[in-house]
């Protein structure tokens, strides 16, 4: 085989994982969504080759929330020879991203690449602020004399 | 076993395990190792599979499908590697005879016989050895030239015994499933017949 014909390999695995959150290769898909980057430029922030890229891509991705968090990171770190205090950004910032987005119920996410994550912040606590405004007097109304 | 294909069986049943307890790595070393060697023997397998895009889909898909779920692979019954080449195999089949159905001429493939001469042979052997096997290809091609037979052939080296699969290579899939069941016995007799009347001929003559 190859090293062309490995690399297509190799792309075509990432491409048909990265709707699935729990590999690497979605955190990156997001991570280019955010912050508008293609492939490419993302791999040169990085310092990455093909090679690399496919490794970090087809890694699972630690959980925010697992006590195991900062080992996990620094394994994929140490493997992919990505520094680990980048590469556990990259993981926060979709963590935060997906967190936000998930409270604006209902939005194509796209819509949201280049916006930056504290307007989004500021978005999701505005839209949780009118909800809680509109919600009170309902509850007024309904609660019994 | 050698102590190459000994090795890979090692790695491999390792990195299943770390895979299993929750390593983060593990499943990209698996997907590197397991694409180059799985590859590698679809590949030499198939060989005369023109469409290279089925074979790799084929490989993706199989690796993929033991990453996302690697608890339903079994290690008491065979290698980790066995095991992916096992279903890349299928899928391949699967998809020739899709192809073949839409009438699109494929030649087929004619190492089976590593599986026939020795089937208990571990997947990693034959990976190392494959190079030294031309020569039953090209007597197996010669014995059925005929493509669909050689799929036929493949199948059941690979101890396929869903009728339906052998119906889908005849081009028969349509058929009620008593005529199907008929027609694929024919073959398969008829092919083993063949084998046997061509290879005591070559065998005599020399």
């Amino acid at each position: 085989m190859d090293r062309t014909e490995l690399e297509n390999m190799m792309s075509g695995l990432v491409e048909k994982v990265k709707d699935d959150r729990r590999f690497m290769a979605h955190v990156l898909a997001r991570y280019l969504m955010i912050e508008g980057f293609d492939q490419a430029t993302l791999e040169g922030k990085l310092g990455l080759s093909a090679d690399l890229y496919f490794r970090l891509a087809m890694c699972k991705r630690p959980e925010k929330d697992s006590p195991g968090f900062a080992q996990a990171v620094e394994s994929i770190s140490d493997y992919t020879m990505v520094d680990v205090i980048e590469l556990s950004h990259i993981i926060r910032q979709v963590d935060s991203f997906e967190s936000i987005t998930g409270c604006l119920a209902g939005a194509d996410e796209t819509q949201f690449s280049g916006i930056s994550l504290p307007a989004l912040a500021a978005a999701r606590d505005r839209i949780n602020s009118e909800e809680t405004e509109n919600d009170d007097p309902e509850e007024t109304e309904s609660r019994p004399d | 076993m050698s102590s190459k294909s000994q090795v890979l069986r090692e790695r491999t049943t390792l990195l299943h395990e770390e895979l299993l307890s929750g390593s983060t790595v593990a499943s990209a070393q698996l997907a590197e190792l397991l694409l180059v060697n799985v590859s590698k023997f679809l590949k030499s397998t198939f060989f005369n599979v023109k469409d290279e895009h089925i074979i790799a889909t084929s490989v993706e898909d199989a690796i993929l499908t033991y990453l996302r779920n690697p608890d339903e692979f079994d290690p008491e019954r065979g290698s980790l590697l066995s095991y992916i080449i096992t279903a890349a195999k299928w899928r391949l089949l699967s998809a020739i005879s899709r192809k073949r159905e839409k009438n699109v001429e494929l030649e087929s493939h004619e190492n089976v016989s590593i599986y026939s001469g020795e089937p208990d042979l571990p997947i990693e052997d034959v990976l190392i050895a494959e190079d030294e096997d031309k020569r039953t290809f090209k007597r197996l091609r010669e014995l059925l030239p005929d493509s669909r037979d050689q799929a036929m052939l493949e199948a059941m080296m690979d101890g396929e015994r869903i009728t339906d699969t052998y119906a889908a290579i005849l081009g028969i899939s349509d058929q009620p499933q008593d005529v199907k069941r008929q027609e694929v016995k024919r073959n398969k007799d008829r092919i083993k017949i063949v084998i046997r009347r061509k290879f005591d001929r070559n065998q005599n003559h020399g």
